[in-house]
């Protein structure tokens, strides 16, 4: 008999042998009782599968975060089943990309009300992604009350399928105000819990530039955090790695009132989570995380200190005159 | 319906998880793409023959959308604020770091595998039969085995050139 067929190796090493392989398997077997060359190959190949296996399992979580309860899903499948949005595997329905926001909502009121978030406990000890953990494990009123409610009524299925689009399509699109709204109470201290975000809360300077929908959302809460006046980016160009660089304009370069809470130069967001930017004329590595479905963490070191930045993704068309433009990434 | 969703939503949920993960490269998006993908499945009333192979079928399809649309999507940034911590103890750092290195190890060498030898490699990753990966890929039974072994050998020596690649870099 001939060599044995390097697939039909890892087929054996898979368990998988199929009823219609078996005959062939048989000579293999006998094959390999005599035949060094096809033994080392097997040997080779079983360190290969392992080999993999074990690159396939890196950089996993430290600890599986838990799962949404499946009745969540459930009340979610029978609101969409009444709405009319059932789709299969030919993904018929559009705009499926607003449903998981929607679905973010729903799971983090569970969490939020549920027997308690135990999975991404370890991060919150840590100090990653804190505020998020924080909002969602101590406080049912973690969110705004027309989201909360929005969420409870899709997820009851009592909302019209046009209501429910609408909420949806304001939740794919917050406005900044929202995001403000959204932000700070995340940011709200959590007992027992790492310092937060409300030390940046009275460090972080007031905006120049009146807002009227986040002046409204200002005075609805005390503690909120004071939005610098910090310009939207322009469309942020896309590295073929998927990584999004920004960097300062010229025009804001000479402007020194960012200098107390610091403000990237240059800032490069890969797809992995990694951050690199210049801070204050620094060079610094870190993390960046979303907190939020469209805002951002940063935790970033030059060696010495760390520093966390919190950014928010804002509808382009925002206000502010432009201090880091998105660019191309070296 | 006599499928069991809430055995099965146990038993593959982190697989999915994973499989998503790996291919959208964002732990909270292969979250929400999970559940979204289980909606879908519960909310479809239609008797399947093989509903994990139809999880990973739907699953596999919002990967890619979504590959899609973060081609096209357009970000726009604000600094909220920023601060200076001291209470972060460095292992954490270091930890994290090792992750994030090994995270973006394999998906560079992911990269590199051919579409189909990728899906053959994250489908049996994520616990799938060599038959629910024939019936997934349209491959034949038979090949199974061969594209995993090329796969797999494919994906180690990638790997092992990048990290002998990076030493020299560093060094």
């Amino acid at each position: 008999m001939s060599h044995v067929a390097e697939g039909l190796l890892h087929a054996y090493l898979d368990g998988a042998v199929g009823p219609d392989e078996q005959l062939e398997w048989a000579r293999a077997e006998a094959h390999l009782e005599v035949c060094g060359d096809c033994r080392r190959r097997l040997e080779q190949a079983r360190e290969l599968r392992t080999a993999a296996a074990s690159l396939l399992a890196g950089g996993a979580p430290v600890m599986a975060p838990a799962r949404p309860e499946f009745a969540s899903l459930r009340a979610a499948a029978d609101a969409r089943r009444t709405t009319g949005e059932t789709s299969g595997p030919d993904r018929s329905a559009g705009h499926w990309w607003r449903t998981p926001m929607k679905l973010a909502w729903a799971a983090s009121l569970v969490m939020a009300v549920g027997a308690g978030w135990i999975g991404r406990q370890l991060m919150v000890e840590q100090g990653i992604d804190a505020p998020r953990v924080a909002a969602e494990q101590d406080a049912p009123v973690g969110r705004t009350a027309v989201q909360e409610g929005a969420a409870l009524d899709d997820l009851r299925g009592d909302a019209t399928p046009e209501e429910a689009r609408a909420r949806r399509d304001a939740a794919a699109a917050p406005t900044a105000a929202e995001t403000a709204a959204r932000f700070r109470v995340e940011a709200e201290p959590r007992p027992g819990g790492p310092p937060e975000l409300e030390e940046l809360q009275e460090k972080a300077e007031p905006r120049t530039d009146a807002d009227p929908e986040a002046d409204a959302d200002a005075e609805a809460g005390a503690d909120a955090i004071r939005m610098q006046e910090i310009a939207p980016l322009t469309a942020a160009a896309e590295a073929p790695s998927g990584a999004r660089c920004y960097a300062a304009s010229r025009a804001a370069a000479g402007d020194g009132r960012e200098a107390k809470a610091g403000k990237p130069e240059t800032l490069r967001l890969a797809p992995d989570g990694t951050a690199t930017l210049q801070l204050d004329g620094r060079p610094m590595v870190g993390f960046w995380r979303r907190a939020e479905a469209d805002s951002l963490h940063l935790r970033v070191t030059d060696g010495q200190q760390w520093r966390e930045l919190a950014l928010i993704e804002v509808a382009s068309g925002a206000r502010g005159d432009a201090e880091l433009q998105a660019v191309d990434c070296p | 319906m006599s499928t069991d969703w809430e055995r099965i939503y146990e038993a593959t949920w982190d697989d999915l998880v994973r499989f998503l993960d790996r291919k959208v490269w964002d732990e909270e998006r292969a979250r929400d793409l999970a559940q979204e993908t289980f909606v879908r499945a519960l909310a479809n009333d239609s008797e399947l023959d093989n509903p994990r192979g139809w999880l990973f079928t739907v699953a596999g399809n919002l990967a890619r959308d979504e590959a899609r649309a973060t081609g096209r999507r357009r970000h726009h940034l604000k600094l909220m604020a920023g601060e200076r911590r001291d209470d972060v103890e460095e292992p954490t750092g270091i930890e994290e770091m090792e992750r994030t290195r090994q995270r973006e190890s394999l998906r560079t060498a992911l990269a590199r595998l051919s579409e189909r030898d990728r899906d053959v490699l994250l489908l049996w990753d994520a616990g799938l039969s060599y038959a629910e990966i024939a019936a997934e890929t349209g491959l034949a039974p038979g090949a199974i085995g061969t594209t995993l072994g090329r796969a797999r050998r494919r994906l180690v020596e990638v790997h092992e050139a990048e990290t002998e690649g990076g030493d020299v870099a560093r060094s």
